[in-house]
């Protein structure tokens, strides 16, 4: 082969690449993303509030995990919230594309206190666990009540 | 609280408690259902103490006394029309229970409580409360249920503002001093044969823990 048609091969590869990196996700793709990670979080927060309700035992070693699983999950809801999703069928009210700025601060919270979660686990009372636990579904709840659509 | 000849006594003592208890409960209901979170678990067992009032009331309509018995406030379309056209007269007849209309809007406000709280025991907060029947629903169902739930809870803010007015109106215009009647049992001017006869508060016990265990029996299936 010659040098010229390498380059031409090496160009059309590196389109297809290039081409790859900057293609958007598609809406309904995002949507799912979304929604998975978001089930992700609720998977894991359910057996929490069961154990700060005593409907099971506290087992710190569990709840530990599971803080540790959401603190991991929480910051990557916000990913899937584009702009190109905005009319893509969901459970999105469409106050979050009018106020993008609020809603991801939001999730900033989130990563916050999940984190704060997490690191309060490893070592905390369960009072102070139980504390963070419930400041932390607040900042699911806020949002659920400004953001996603009424059932 | 007045007892002189002229006020009777219309509403016995398990009548007037299980009003005023629904009430107290509505409000906690409805405050904690709003804040949510940890609170849903107070919510709930108002929830419980609510559907025990009501299906209570309902044994109260068919095994109580006189003013409380359905037999005796429910009347025809015919009778609620003659009443409605006179609600505006001053001297409209007097009815010693529920008038024909206020009848009709006790079983409105019973049968909503009823289904406000049998969607909420479907229901699910989308975070870590699901009602004590969630398990036996899919996801999609319960989603439903909450949806109902809280235009529910809307209807019923609805009807007790509206029950308030009406209240009010009969208070100021018509001069029937009903919420005096609801929080003494008695109201002036009641004909002999309209005065209600208290039974042994064993009766009502009886079946406020008949109703009491029903609702545990379901909540705990």
């Amino acid at each position: 082969m010659n040098n010229g048609i390498l380059r031409i091969l090496f160009l059309f590869v590196l389109m297809s690449v290039t081409q790859y990196v900057h293609s958007d996700p598609k809406p309904d793709d995002a949507v799912h993303y979304r929604q998975g990670i978001l089930m992700a979080l609720g998977w894991n927060v359910s057996p929490m509030g069961a154990m700060v309700k005593d409907k099971v035992p506290y087992d710190a070693e569990r709840f530990r995990f599971l803080a540790k699983r959401l603190a991991l999950l929480a910051p990557m809801a916000s990913e899937g919230f584009i702009e190109s999703s905005s009319s893509a069928e969901s459970d999105t009210r469409p106050e979050v594309w009018e106020n993008l700025e609020d809603f991801n601060q939001r999730f900033a919270e989130l990563e916050k206190v999940s984190s704060d979660l997490a690191a309060i686990t490893i070592n905390g009372e369960r009072e102070a666990v139980v504390k963070q636990f419930i400041a932390t579904v607040n900042v699911c709840k806020d949002c659920h009540d400004n953001y996603r659509v009424k059932r | 609280m007045s007892r002189t000849n002229k006020n009777s006594y219309i509403w016995d003592v398990p009548t007037r408690v299980c009003h005023w208890a629904l009430l107290v409960l509505f409000v906690f209901s409805w405050w904690s259902g709003r804040e949510g979170g940890m609170f849903l678990q107070y919510h709930m067992l108002s929830g419980y103490c609510i559907l025990s009032l009501v299906l209570f009331r309902f044994f109260w309509g068919i095994f109580g006394t006189s003013s409380s018995l359905f037999s005796n406030f429910l009347f025809g379309p015919a009778e609620v029309w003659r009443y409605s056209k006179t609600i505006f007269h001053k001297n409209s007849v007097r009815y010693f229970t529920h008038n024909p209309l206020g009848g009709w809007a006790v079983i409105v406000m019973l049968v909503a409580l009823l289904l406000q709280v049998i969607t909420g025991l479907f229901a699910n907060d989308d975070l870590f409360n699901e009602g004590p029947l969630y398990q036996y629903v899919s996801s999609q169902v319960s989603d439903f249920f909450t949806g109902i739930h809280e235009v529910i809870a809307n209807f019923l803010i609805g009807l007790i503002l509206l029950h308030i007015l009406v209240i009010a109106f009969y208070q100021f215009w018509k001069k029937q001093h009903l919420v005096r009647a609801m929080i003494t049992g008695y109201l002036s001017e009641v004909p002999e044969k309209s005065r209600v006869v208290p039974v042994t508060l064993w009766r009502a016990l009886f079946f406020l823990v008949l109703s009491g265990s029903i609702v545990t029996l379901i909540v705990s299936l």
